[in-house]
């Protein structure tokens, strides 16, 4: 089993994940390992946005949209674009825009978009 | 009009919508009719049948007179004028949609738990039912439980003082084991693209589709908001919280499985601290059944003079016989069910059915149940965010945190929209 998602409150400092690294292990055969993978981009993006962390919320956004918009497979840029939905500021959107008419993950980039324009 | 639930008293026989008379038949469609969805088929008063996979619908036609429609497009059964009312059975991720979609096309509704996903969606389909003036019966059938009832007089009436704490035991979710089952094309007989609906893309595989989809986070999100949602009903009813109003705690830890494709977590641990008054819910799962009172599921209420223990909270449920053999005082608190000889489920729709004809507000209207399906919302947000949260139920929102309230709407595919079809 994994460990406990306790990480947001558990972390004194903050580690920022290398999200490039993790996207390629994502990318990889071995699902355990992708899963694996995933989770701690999910995990390492939430802790980001923890209130009071704004420097490295906006550091894991932009490495998140270099993931959307890299070559790795479809689920993948799924995921991240999924994730900056949570953490992108509106210059992030507009990073992802042109992602809007990609045949495979063109819902999923509208979809980060709506969710950053729905914050208040 | 004949009210066929006080005329079957003592008779432990369903009561056949036709006997309702010509005049006053409720004519349905049913939406989502695999699993929990079949079982509320009317056989002799159906006008549409509705589901994505063709086996379901083809298996649940041989129950129904006639020649229904048989769709696998939930808007067609709404644009029928002659049905007058809709079951939803399908997964988490469309109860929502559909049902707001039916109250805009003047149907009453019928949905089965967990109430939805967001906290936009609960209040979409509160407002909807409400503004179309439509009767919303949540399919948290334990609020027509005799047991549950018996549960909760006997703490509204004071008998264990004032509850301070109530504490959940759940198994955990059915997503142990090992292995990743390859993506493949769907099977002919599943419109795949149609049970995804608003949820973002994710490639077919048995395992995530029927059943299943309880585990994964975008299509159920854990035993939490499933059986939650009747756990947590249950505890509202019996702590009279129904209405509650003020800023609620939530924290939430678990652990997922790595070994299979399930998101969400295999065992979860939740804590809701409530203020005016002040009480503490806990989920565990897996959490420990009392030893007085043994069950797959329950709770343990602690009040400042007595506990009680109530089992279940579905269809099924057991309580101390303390609770069953106390009489309420005259003028004292009543929960009331259907009086029919049945069974738990038909007791909860013949209260549906009955509040169609008074439109009087059913035992589990949608906005008791929002209030309920708020809780376990929120708890797997606190999960994911990975931090303890605040909710205000007056605004609907987190309090100082911006992130989590991105969380409050899930964003859907195109062309879905709660706006209308």
């Amino acid at each position: 089993m994994e460990p406990e998602r306790v990480l947001g409150m558990n972390r004194s400092t903050l580690i920022l994940a290398d999200f490039g690294k993790l996207a390629d292990q994502m990318s990889g055969t071995d699902p355990v390992s992708s899963k694996a993978a995933k989770h701690e981009m999910e995990v390492s993006t939430h802790a980001t946005a923890a209130p009071g962390q704004g420097a490295a919320r906006a550091k894991a956004a932009k490495a998140l949209v270099d993931v959307a918009k890299s070559n790795r497979p479809r689920l993948v840029r799924a995921h991240a674009l999924r994730l900056i939905g949570f953490v992108g500021s509106k210059a992030d959107a507009a990073a992802v825009a042109g992602l809007t008419k990609h045949p495979e993950i063109g819902q999923d980039a509208k979809i980060a978009i709506k969710r950053i324009q729905s914050a208040k | 009009m004949s009210n066929p639930a006080k005329s079957a008293i003592g008779f432990p026989t369903y009561v056949p919508q036709s006997a309702f008379g010509a005049n006053d038949r409720i004519v349905y469609g049913h939406i989502g009719v695999g699993g929990m969805g079949s079982s509320h088929i009317v056989g002799d008063s159906c006008a549409a049948l509705c589901d994505v996979d063709a086996n379901h619908l083809a298996s649940a036609a041989k129950r129904v007179q006639g020649k229904p429609m048989l769709t696998d497009d939930y808007r067609r059964v709404l644009d029928r004028k002659d049905i007058d009312a809709v079951t939803i059975g399908t997964p988490d991720h469309w109860h929502a949609i559909m049902a707001v979609h039916a109250c805009m096309a003047g149907k009453d509704v019928y949905s089965e738990k967990p109430v939805c996903k967001t906290i936009e969606e609960g209040l979409a389909m509160v407002n909807a039912a409400r503004r179309y003036k439509r009767i919303m019966q949540i399919g948290a059938q334990g609020r027509s439980n005799p047991k549950v009832a018996a549960a909760a007089n006997y703490l509204r009436n004071g008998k264990a003082g004032d509850i301070k704490k109530v504490v959940i035991w759940h198994p955990e979710n059915l997503s142990s084991g090992s292995g990743f089952e390859t993506p493949s094309n769907p099977p002919a007989h599943m419109n795949w693209d149609m049970w995804l609906g608003p949820i973002p893309y994710r490639p077919y595989t048995a395992e995530t589709c029927h059943f299943h989809f309880r585990w994964m986070m975008d299509s159920g999100a854990g035993f939490i908001r499933d059986r939650g949602n009747h756990a947590i009903s249950c505890v509202m009813l019996l702590t009279g919280q129904d209405a509650w109003s003020s800023p609620v705690t939530v924290k939430a830890t678990g652990k997922t499985n790595p070994n299979r494709i399930y998101d969400a977590p295999q065992s979860f641990n939740v804590t809701w601290k409530f203020r005016n008054p002040e009480w503490t819910l806990e989920w565990n799962q897996p959490g420990e059944a009392n030893e007085r009172l043994e069950g797959e599921w329950g709770a343990t209420y602690y009040g400042t003079k007595d506990d009680l223990i109530l089992t279940g909270g579905d269809g099924g449920a057991d309580t101390e016989p303390k609770a069953i053999d106390y009489v309420p005082p005259t003028g004292g608190f009543k929960h009331e069910v259907e009086p029919d000889n049945v069974d738990v489920t038909e007791k909860h729709r013949r209260n549906w059915r009955k509040c169609i004809k008074t439109r009087e507000l059913p035992v589990s209207d949608i906005g008791i149940q929002y209030k309920t399906i708020i809780l376990p919302i929120i708890a797997n947000i606190a999960y994911v965010v990975g931090r303890e949260l605040t909710f205000d139920p007056k605004t609907n929102r987190f309090i100082n945190d911006e992130e989590a309230n991105r969380f409050l709407s899930d964003p859907y595919r195109e062309p879905w929209s709660l706006k209308g079809y």
